[in-house]
């Protein structure tokens, strides 16, 4: 295992970042990291790359604790870009690998700056940079050294759609070449669509581990209904623990418990059903339902009531 | 222990520190003000005449004492305006004109004549009493009024002629030749020369003036290089703070490395800073025969004392600019530290009076206080013991290395934070979480 996270909890004083948090990451893999806003992600991050140290539980990265020598295995882009506004792009890069104790060739340099078609901009002072260009100079300075692991908070945050699909290309590309990536992202899209596994934090707790492409049965899914008439009441449909209501169709999302048979029964009794359809949740259904508990849904596995 | 691998990444820090101050405009700015200021220090008496003319002394003299006085005044002023029309030009002193008071000098008259003062009309007067030239009289005081912008004018004028006027009248009426007792009263100048010095010509020495002139002078340089290369670190910490570059700086390199490549990096343009004063101050002393104070052990002493210096207060600085949130949060935590580092100094007068006192001994074992009360008194003849030297060293090391762990402890806690800066109990948990 690249990453593997064993009970691991981490407090600031009186506050639990991290609540007995278990998760591994595969090597080669792509891992998604999801959550929202103070759910604990940059504290999880932070641990792997070793700015912090477990209050309690193991965390193993290269199957040992995080140390300088990890440190310097890993490639880190930070949510928040961190670049001497008075460097010039060229040298901001090289100072960057040089402190992971590399030394790249010129080559390798001009190659990523060319992947990103800013090779123009590298005797440009960093502070004239556009924030767009300043992420793809950032993700440059956070790869050039060919990390095995690669740490991506929020990679594609100020960038326009064409830059956020080149990055994308890249991330994958990367991946592809054998080197373990996790994204921490709020763009859930990119999360499902790129990555091999899904860890979500809430409230510092693990409460989705998605582990391979497709959703477990334990995620609630939910049926996509049509109905001439009045739909029974909530309830009288067992295990559904929401209506939801869009484009004329009606969505019942569906607890742990429910039975998709027994609510066909249901719904065939009391009204004239004209569309009936399975849905398993996508990754933004399942955060929706797991950040944000909807009116008349119970809480999901493992969340209080905020 | 670094190994080479960390040894490299500080290397990495040392010299981006480095570049990136001796860069700046502030630090060339810093390079060559100095010496220009000083220039400048030394061409203002020269530029006194660009000022204009001072001007005309035109005063009354009230000389209750027979006259003579008034006579002997009355030639001076003559003397003096001939001097200025023919041999001075261009002398930026105006001329002097002096008259009698022709009546009874009573209140009545010196509210007249203060009366013209204040208008304009006159520059001063001056009353000379009855018994000025009485030798049974023992010291006497003579009075004077003149408009209180140039009452110092008058005043050097009258020190200069009316008091010798005095003096010859006296010896006159005592029956001695003024000129005899002139040159038996020659002035006898003592001169304060330098002690021996081996393997030193005696011309080249300098003389306990110049002796003490130049450490305190080099303690000065030493304090400047010190502040202009460790006040940046604290800046350069807050800048990475805020603009987000700590956190990926930390993840590659270890705080306590930074912190060194940092410091490395201020000594570095600190001692690029003291060659250059130095180079210039240098030249300048041999130029005038002062360069015997420059030798190995002296310059040896100075590199070493700010070496020490620098990662003593740099430490400190940096740590405050880890903890703090931006430059005003940190200039409260800077003022006490500001004032530890300038104390020395504030202390030079003590130290030049005594340097071996006891006082000004027990004052440099101070580690905060040794890089310049210790380099003083080592480049002082007689210099301090080798035991205090070398104790005061070892002092001023030992807490310079007390700082520098402090600093990587703050470093390490502070540089992730957001927050303001800590209170005490805050600061005493984030570094016990941080070690």
């Amino acid at each position: 295992m690249m990453i593997e996270f064993d009970e691991v909890e981490k407090g600031f004083g009186s506050h639990k970042a991290l609540r007995g948090v278990s998760f591994t990451v595969p090597a080669g893999t792509m891992f998604g990291l999801i959550g929202p806003n103070g759910s604990g992600k940059t504290t999880a991050l932070r641990l792997m790359l070793g700015l912090l140290e477990p209050s309690a539980g193991q965390l193993r990265v290269f199957g040992a604790t995080p140390s300088e020598r990890s440190a310097d295995r890993i490639g880190y882009l930070p949510e928040e870009r961190g670049l001497y506004p008075r460097m010039t792009v060229r040298d901001a890069i090289l100072y960057y690998a040089r402190l992971k104790g590399a030394e790249p060739s010129s080559r390798a340099l001009d190659g990523w700056l060319d992947r990103f078609e800013i090779r123009k901009l590298q005797s440009t002072l960093v502070g004239a940079l556009s924030k767009g260009n300043a992420q793809k100079v950032q993700f440059i300075a956070a790869v050039l050294h060919e990390p095995e692991l690669l740490i991506l908070d929020e990679p594609s945050s100020g960038l326009d759609p064409s830059s956020q699909e080149q990055m994308r290309r890249v991330i994958s590309r990367y991946a592809a070449e054998g080197h373990t990536v996790v994204l921490s992202t709020h763009d859930l899209s990119w999360a499902e669509r790129m990555c091999q596994s899904v860890v979500m934090l809430h409230q510092g707790r693990k409460v989705l581990d998605r582990q391979g492409r497709g959703a477990p049965a334990a995620e609630r899914a939910s049926i996509k209904v049509s109905v001439a008439g009045v739909l029974p009441a909530l309830s009288e449909l067992p295990g559904v623990t929401a209506i939801l209501e869009s484009d004329g169709y009606h969505r019942l999302m569906l607890g742990p418990d429910a039975d998709p048979q027994r609510i066909l029964a249901v719904l065939m009794a009391h009204s004239h059903l004209s569309h009936f359809e399975l849905a398993q949740p996508s990754l933004h259904e399942t955060f929706l339902q797991l950040a944000t508990p909807l009116h008349g849904s119970v809480p999901p596995p493992g969340i209080g009531h905020a | 222990m670094l190994d080479r691998r960390a040894l490299r990444k500080i290397s990495v820090v040392f010299w981006r520190e480095y570049v990136a101050t001796v860069r700046t405009k502030a630090f060339v700015m810093a390079l060559v003000s100095l010496p220009l200021l000083s220039l400048f220090a030394l061409c203002v008496p020269l530029l006194g005449g660009v000022g204009g003319r001072l001007p005309d002394l035109r005063c009354v003299v009230v000389d209750q004492s027979g006259g003579k006085l008034f006579s002997a005044l009355e030639q001076a002023a003559e003397r003096h305006n001939r001097r200025l029309a023919a041999d001075q030009p261009t002398s930026p002193n105006g001329r002097v004109f002096v008259e009698a008071w022709p009546s009874t000098y009573d209140q009545e008259a010196k509210l007249a004549l203060s009366g013209q003062v204040r208008s304009g009309e006159l520059f001063g007067f001056v009353e000379i009493g009855r018994d000025v030239l009485d030798l049974s009289r023992g010291r006497l005081t003579l009075r004077y009024h003149a408009s209180s912008g140039g009452q110092w004018l008058l005043g050097n004028w009258l020190e200069n002629e009316l008091v010798p006027a005095i003096h010859r009248e006296r010896l006159h009426r005592s029956g001695l030749e003024p000129a005899l007792v002139e040159r038996a009263r020659a002035p006898v100048a003592l001169s304060s020369e330098a002690l021996e010095v081996a393997g030193i010509p005696s011309a080249a020495t300098s003389g306990p003036t110049v002796d003490l002139a130049i450490p305190a002078l080099a303690a000065i340089l030493m304090f400047l290089a010190v502040m202009l290369s460790a006040a940046p670190l604290m800046q350069s910490v807050l800048e990475e703070k805020g603009q987000r570059i700590a956190e990926i700086l930390i993840s590659s390199v270890p705080p306590f490395q930074l912190l060194l490549g940092k410091l490395l990096g201020a000594s570095a343009v600190s001692l690029l800073l003291l060659a250059a004063y130095f180079g210039g101050g240098y030249s300048i002393a041999v130029l005038l025969d002062y360069g015997a104070w420059f030798t190995l052990h002296n310059v040896a002493c100075l590199l070493s004392f700010e070496l020490i210096a620098l990662f003593m207060y740099g430490s400190v600085f940096l740590a405050i600019g880890s903890l703090c949130l931006d430059l005003r949060e940190s200039q409260t935590l800077m003022l006490p530290a500001m004032v530890l580092s300038s104390t020395p100094l504030l202390l030079l007068p003590v130290v030049l009076a005594e340097p071996h006192s006891v006082l000004v001994t027990t004052l440099s074992l101070v580690p905060f206080f040794t890089p310049v009360l210790m380099m003083i008194r080592a480049t002082l003849v007689p210099s301090a013991p080798a035991w205090q030297v070398l104790l005061g060293a070892l002092l001023s090391s030992g807490t310079a290395l007390l700082c520098v762990a402090f600093a990587g402890r703050c470093l390490k806690a502070g540089l992730l934070s957001r927050g303001p800066a800590p209170k005490f109990r805050e600061l005493l948990v984030w570094l016990r979480q941080s070690s």
